[in-house]
């Protein structure tokens, strides 16, 4: 775990360092489960909405799956990886303040099975990057007055 | 004329009297063809006809009474930016602020806070104590005077909002969808309640003089010229294209295709909402309606099969935490 401030970044992932999403790998399937950073998340606010793609859908990275509202506000949720969209956390679709509430366990948003994840992993930051790439966040974040 | 090539300098679309569909798709357009190289845009508009249009994400049929709406002749518009249904017409002055993402702030409230400072300081040059409250409510002595919405339609952020002149309660209340007539009663109470004008608060007032004061204010605010330009052929072209997808039936009925019943919560202000509760005590069934301020009750309305007298129990609610209403309504019962 990152802790800068009063964000907590897990380690334990991937990160897609332009939207403030997470992604990590199910060992069992194989699958990318995805989810909103807490940086991401100060930045919205408390989410009213989410709403996603049909399971199915084919997604590519940088595309929208689905859309977000929070303080009156609505946004694109961009895929990080491309692949088939696989699963909806329909706890999520019902209460998007989970997201908020647990961003990083209950408050996954999707699944994708992956279809270029080798290439597109190494486009997403992890491992011994993440707090580096979190410590200057966090700086830009606090030199713009955001936090 | 705005040199679209100068990114420094902000375009100032006055539409003024315009085609409903005009003052609803051509920010649309705008905003979805806005490229890093693109004039940052500001339009002031007032539609000609009355219309309402649904925040993105709301489900048409849990929201307005459809049939109302046809039957009254109103269009129904869907937005790709947030925030709750609206009814709109020409006593209010619309602003819609399109600028290109990296030229805004990241975080919400201060997107809000750097756009919304312009409406703000407008009403305070034209003598109102108004502020900015709950990040995206503009206020004046508690009561909302504007609306507002946001988003990222592409690579462009957009704030819209207006400021009432004048606003018809009487026709809101009666578009609203709502689960009961006891919740219509206590919603339409709460409007004038909640919501003020510029006509109540200084009086009439030349539409001219308030979009002035609004265009330099935003030049302030943003702390770049405001330049008058015009629109150009193919937003123009685009905005009629999308204003025929926004009317869609396919796309007012984007969300919500599973909704049954009308919404339990409806939102009057950032401090105000109604809410519908129903509960089954000693073998009445309640229906009951809240008018709701800052989380405590300010008025409640209960009926019931069988039919009871409940306005001992209205009355001991109000000052009530909404979250303890049921408790509340428990003790009563023994009494």
């Amino acid at each position: 775990m990152t802790d800068s401030g009063n964000f907590h970044i897990p380690n334990d992932r991937y990160y897609d360092p332009v939207n403030h999403l997470w992604a990590r790998v199910d060992s069992a399937t194989g699958r990318i489960v995805v989810g909103l950073d807490a940086l991401g998340l100060s930045a919205l606010g408390d989410l009213v909405y989410v709403t996603l793609q049909p399971v199915g859908t084919p997604v590519r990275r940088g595309e929208p799956v689905g859309t977000l509202e929070a303080a009156k506000m609505t946004g694109d949720l961009i895929a990080p990886v491309s692949g088939i969209l696989i699963g909806r956390n329909e706890l999520v679709l019902r209460d998007p303040s989970l997201v908020n509430r647990d961003p990083y366990e209950g408050g996954w948003i999707a699944s994708i099975d992956p279809t270029s994840w080798p290439k597109e992993s190494a486009e997403l930051i992890a491992g011994d990057a993440i707090p580096g790439w979190v410590k200057a966040e966090v700086e830009r974040y606090q030199a713009q007055g955001w936090i | 004329m705005c040199p679209r090539s100068n990114r420094n300098v902000i375009r100032l679309l006055d539409l003024g009297l315009t085609e409903s569909w005009r003052t609803q798709a051509l920010y649309h357009a705008i905003a979805a063809t806005m490229r890093i190289d693109s004039p940052d845009t500001i339009l002031l508009c007032r539609p000609r006809e009355p219309y309402l249009c649904l925040g993105y994400h709301q489900a048409y049929d849990a929201t307005l009474e459809r049939q109302e709406c046809e039957r009254r002749g109103l269009a129904v518009f869907r937005r790709r930016l947030g925030g709750g249904a609206t009814y709109l017409d020409v006593n209010q002055i619309f602003y819609q602020c399109i600028a290109h993402h990296t030229r805004m702030p990241v975080v919400s409230r201060d997107i809000y806070k750097n756009v919304l400072g312009a409406p703000t300081k407008t009403l305070r040059r034209l003598g109102l104590n108004a502020e900015l409250w709950d990040a995206n409510e503009i206020e004046v002595a508690g009561k909302r005077i504007a609306g507002t919405g946001g988003g990222r339609i592409g690579e462009a952020c957009v704030v819209v909002g207006n400021l009432l002149f004048d606003f018809d309660y009487d026709m809101l209340a009666q578009l609203w969808r709502v689960p009961w007539e006891s919740f219509r009663e206590l919603a339409h109470d709460a409007l004038p309640e909640s919501i003020t004008t510029l006509k109540q608060s200084i009086g009439p007032l030349p539409v001219g003089v308030v979009q002035e004061i609004l265009a330099e204010e935003f030049a302030n605010a943003f702390g770049r010229p405001v330049v008058r330009g015009d629109v150009t052929v193919s937003e123009e072209q685009y905005a009629r294209e999308l204003a025929t997808r926004m009317t869609s039936s396919e796309y007012l009925n984007l969300h919500g295709a599973d909704t049954v019943g009308p919404a339990k919560s409806l939102k009057i202000s950032a401090r105000v909402w109604v809410q519908a509760e129903e509960v089954k005590v000693d073998g009445h069934q309640i229906r009951a309606s809240f008018r709701v301020r800052e989380h405590v009750i300010e008025e409640a309305r209960l009926e019931s099969r069988p039919a009871r007298i409940w306005r001992g129990v209205e009355v001991a609610l109000r000052g009530v935490p909404f979250n303890t209403w049921q408790r509340k309504l428990l003790q009563q019962r023994i009494h």
